[in-house]
């Protein structure tokens, strides 16, 4: 049965035009994945389907019906619901009354029914597997569990399309395959699931049919099985490129430019670890591995009680993170949108903004931030309307350019990387790591610290595996093996590094 | 860019001047003397007393804070300037005793605002609470020094250089340029600018850059609160006296003020142009309102009324930023 169907949907923004006569159609019972590059239209087309953006032309047509969608309750009238990640979550309000919120139970007709509302939340949540805290405010459950509580509240206003945008970003491995079997669930139950994602893993894991956009148009809609991994890529970037290991000139044989000696404190163990100029290390580990814990050490964000670090061979201990980039540090933070970048200010103000700090610059007239912004935009490609544009209509690639460029401009030696493609496109992503590699040739060094081997495989010199605080196990990446790396972070989790010491 | 866009641009970030010209427009309609040297004196000779709180009021505001101190902070400073200026009076010559006590009133509001800065970055008590704080105890430090009795300023060159006019145009009307100016600068082409819109963006952010956060918010309070502190020079030679209650609630129109110029009152946005055109459209409307013999228990309501429609126009139009969908 036919749930969803948009005929020649157009849509434009201040006259440039974003979606081309989109056709797209969903099953009941079918989870259609939906994916493209940043900028492609996938969220766009969501939006309007949610009732976000009420100006498109075309028609909209649910179980058959022909619908305006003109507003977001016209969306949810209709059964259409999106997920959006923790986005659309009250931080200040607990789990069972986010998944009520709007749609509260009720004894009588005034007064709340919490026992029911909390019984039927901890109904919803316990599929997940996880044990989580009902009447917490969500602002204290870890990322991930607010994945889980914003994917609940669409299942408890009983929807019967999901558009789940990027749904599993947060989410570590054992929780995605959860999310996975609820999904699979709710489409044999009979519901529609529109998903979006950057994984191309999870297409193929979940997915029965995908549909790929490219600047606004739709390039394909085929069976998950009738394409393959190039095939997809191919028909999102419209060119066949991958990133691919390439052949590095081996990094300097020098002293190191940063060490680590059995450095402690609360959450790490005996870290070491030594980098060298021109450099790329990988730090592999899960989301309670600690491993952000070294980031943050390095950057003066926090301190440690053991142990030693040096700096080009001088002890090393900055108290805060001016410290830490005056002494030549640079970090790009996970979650870049509300720990990295003032998002209101323009894109030339971002790239400044350490500058002005390390360089003791007192006058930043708007002639010099402008050259200097323009500079970089052109170094990076940084696809942007010019150096005043708002960061935050940026899409996430080219937000995390402007985050890089910063640290380029205050000409760090260090650059300290947190999940540095979370959430980007894969043609997005092969630039990224064409910048990493033109950065460590230069003469920089880049630590890495990630979720994605992958990446890590593709991208560094060494690769170190962490679990819980630990260092287990160090590897050359051009002989490391992914299942090896993933054994060491998935199966040594909970049951300590006994093990690598006896290796 | 092209200058179609830059003029747009322009007028989009601009649009208080307009309301301000059509309200005295309207007056000059409803009451063609409306624009005479008179009153044109009492609205600037008003406005530059509003400025100076706004101008603190908004660079507080741009960084995500509030500071409800200014008013009472004024009239504080004002009190201070006659109390000094009584005492020294006959024992110093003129010229120091000004001086003297006009540094007093500012050192002692400095270091209010310095304090309060403290509180709200180092003690991370909500500038709400804390500007609410003080602006209670200068109240009180204003009671204190003059038991409440309004005492005037016995040296006169005070009042000719902080309530003299030139023609039509009160001296303090060129101060507040000045000032105006100086902040619009350093805001625009200093890195204490930047700093300020970054805290107010997102702090975390600003601090993991290299800002020092917690020195620009410290910073702020005590800017604004000197700025108050002239303020209160400039209300103390207008009304002759110094008095503690001089300066009563006008926090809330600065506050108003920059609401209506279009800062956010989240931080990070908005600039102190729109802020003083904002503070002008509501002096207009006071004088307009005295001018047209309508009852002076009703500008509360109508300057409601006007923030409300101010802020329902701002906010319709960014709830539909797109044009029409186009066709290809």
């Amino acid at each position: 049965m036919e749930l969803l169907r948009t005929r020649d949907i157009n849509i434009g923004f201040f006259g440039v035009q974003v979606l081309f006569d989109v056709n797209f159609e969903l099953q009941a019972g079918e989870i259609h994945c939906l994916c493209g590059e940043n900028g492609a239209g996938k969220s766009t087309l969501v939006k309007i389907l949610t009732g976000i953006y009420s100006h498109y032309t075309g028609e909209v047509s649910i179980a058959g019906r022909a619908v305006r969608v003109a507003s977001a309750r016209v969306a949810r009238e209709n059964g259409v619901f999106a997920v959006q990640q923790h986005r659309d979550l009250v931080p200040t309000l607990s789990a069972v009354e986010n998944i009520f919120l709007g749609n509260e139970l009720r004894r009588g007709s005034m007064r709340l029914d919490f026992p029911a509302m909390r019984e039927q939340a901890r109904r919803l949540t316990g599929g997940f597997e996880v044990e989580l805290d009902l009447d917490r405010p969500v602002s204290q459950l870890r990322l991930s569990e607010q994945g889980i509580v914003a994917i609940c509240k669409a299942l408890a206003a009983d929807s019967k399309i999901l558009l789940i945008d990027e749904a599993s970003a947060p989410l570590d491995n054992t929780e995605r395959q959860t999310l996975y079997r609820i999904l699979e669930q709710l489409a044999a139950d009979g519901k529609g699931i529109v998903y979006i994602s950057h994984h191309l893993d999870e297409i193929f894991r979940i997915g029965r049919r995908v549909t790929v956009l490219r600047n606004g148009q739709v390039v394909t809609t085929v069976g998950v099985k009738e394409i393959d991994y190039d095939g997809l890529i191919a028909a999102m970037t419209g060119q066949k490129k991958l990133y691919q290991r390439a052949e590095r000139a081996a990094a300097s044989e020098d002293a190191p430019l940063l060490e680590l000696r059995r450095v402690s404190n609360d959450r790490l163990r005996e870290v070491g670890l030594s980098l060298r100029r021109g450099e790329i290390l990988g730090v592999a580990g899960l989301e309670g591995s600690a491993k952000d814990e070294i980031a943050r050490v390095i950057y003066g964000l926090a301190d440690f009680s053991e142990g030693e670090l040096s700096w080009d061979g001088r002890p090393f201990r900055p108290a805060d993170p001016l410290e830490a980039i005056r002494g030549g540090v640079g970090l790009v933070p996970t979650d870049r949108k509300n720990t990295g970048l003032v998002t209101c200010r323009s894109v030339a103000e971002n790239i400044i903004l350490s500058v002005i700090n390390k360089a003791g610059r007192f006058l930043v007239g708007p002639a010099w931030i402008r050259r200097v912004a323009q500079a970089n935009i052109r170094r990076l490609g940084i696809r942007t309307s010019g150096a005043g544009q708002l960061v935050e209509y940026l899409s996430g690639g080219n937000q995390q350019k402007v985050l890089l460029s910063k640290w380029l401009e205050a000409d760090a030696d260090l650059l300290l990387l947190l999940e540095p493609t979370e959430g980007i496109d894969v043609g997005t992503r092969a630039e990224l790591y064409t910048i990493f590699r033109q950065l460590a040739a230069a003469g920089k060094s880049l630590l890495v610290f990630t979720s994605d081997i992958d990446e890590l495989l593709a991208l560094s010199d060494r690769i170190l595996t962490m679990v819980e605080g630990r260092i287990v196990w160090a590897y050359d990446a051009a002989r490391a093996d992914k299942t090896v790396i993933l054994n060491d972070i998935l199966v040594k989790a909970g049951r300590g590094t006994a093990d690598a010491a006896a290796r | 860019m092209p200058r179609r866009v830059e003029l747009q641009r322009f007028l989009k970030s601009y649009n208080m001047l307009p309301v301000a010209a059509a309200i005295v427009l309207l007056g000059t309609i409803i009451n063609p003397s409306f624009v005479s040297e008179f009153n044109i004196l009492a609205i600037l000779l008003d406005s530059a007393i509003f400025g100076f709180l706004v101008l603190g009021e908004a660079l507080v505001v741009i960084t995500g804070g509030i500071d409800l101190s200014v008013g009472n902070m004024a009239s504080m400073s004002s009190v201070v300037v006659a109390w000094v200026m009584k005492g020294l009076y006959g024992a110093v010559p003129d010229g120091l005793n000004l001086l003297v006590s006009l540094l007093a009133a500012l050192a002692l509001c400095g270091l209010v605002g310095f304090l309060t800065g403290l509180s709200v970055a180092g003690l991370r008590i909500p500038p709400l609470i804390a500007t609410l704080g003080s602006m209670w105890i200068v109240q009180g430090i204003g009671y204190s020094f003059l038991k409440g009795v309004p005492t005037g300023f016995p040296v006169r060159a005070f009042r000719t250089i902080f309530g003299g006019s030139l023609g039509p145009i009160p001296l303090g009307a060129f101060y507040l340029l000045a000032a105006s100016v100086l902040l619009a600068y350093a805001l625009g082409r200093y890195r204490f600018g930047r700093w300020v819109y970054a805290v107010g963006g997102n702090d975390y952010a600003a601090y993991i850059s290299g800002v020092p956060v917690a020195w620009v918010k410290v910073a702020v309070y005590t800017v604004s609160a000197l700025l108050a502190g002239v303020a209160g020079f400039l209300v103390g030679a207008f009304a002759s006296v110094g008095y503690p209650r001089a300066c009563n609630s006008y926090e809330l129109f600065a506050i108003a003020a920059i609401v209506m110029g279009g800062i956010s009152l989240t931080g990070g946005e908005g600039d102190i142009w729109n802020a003083l055109a904002g503070m002008l459209v509501l002096r207009v409307i006071n004088k307009l309102m005295i001018f047209s013999g309508l009852s002076g228990y009703l500008e509360g309501m109508v300057v409601g009324v006007i923030l409300v429609l101010t802020l329902l126009l701002g906010s319709l139009r960014r709830e539909k930023p797109a044009p029409k969908a186009v066709k290809p």
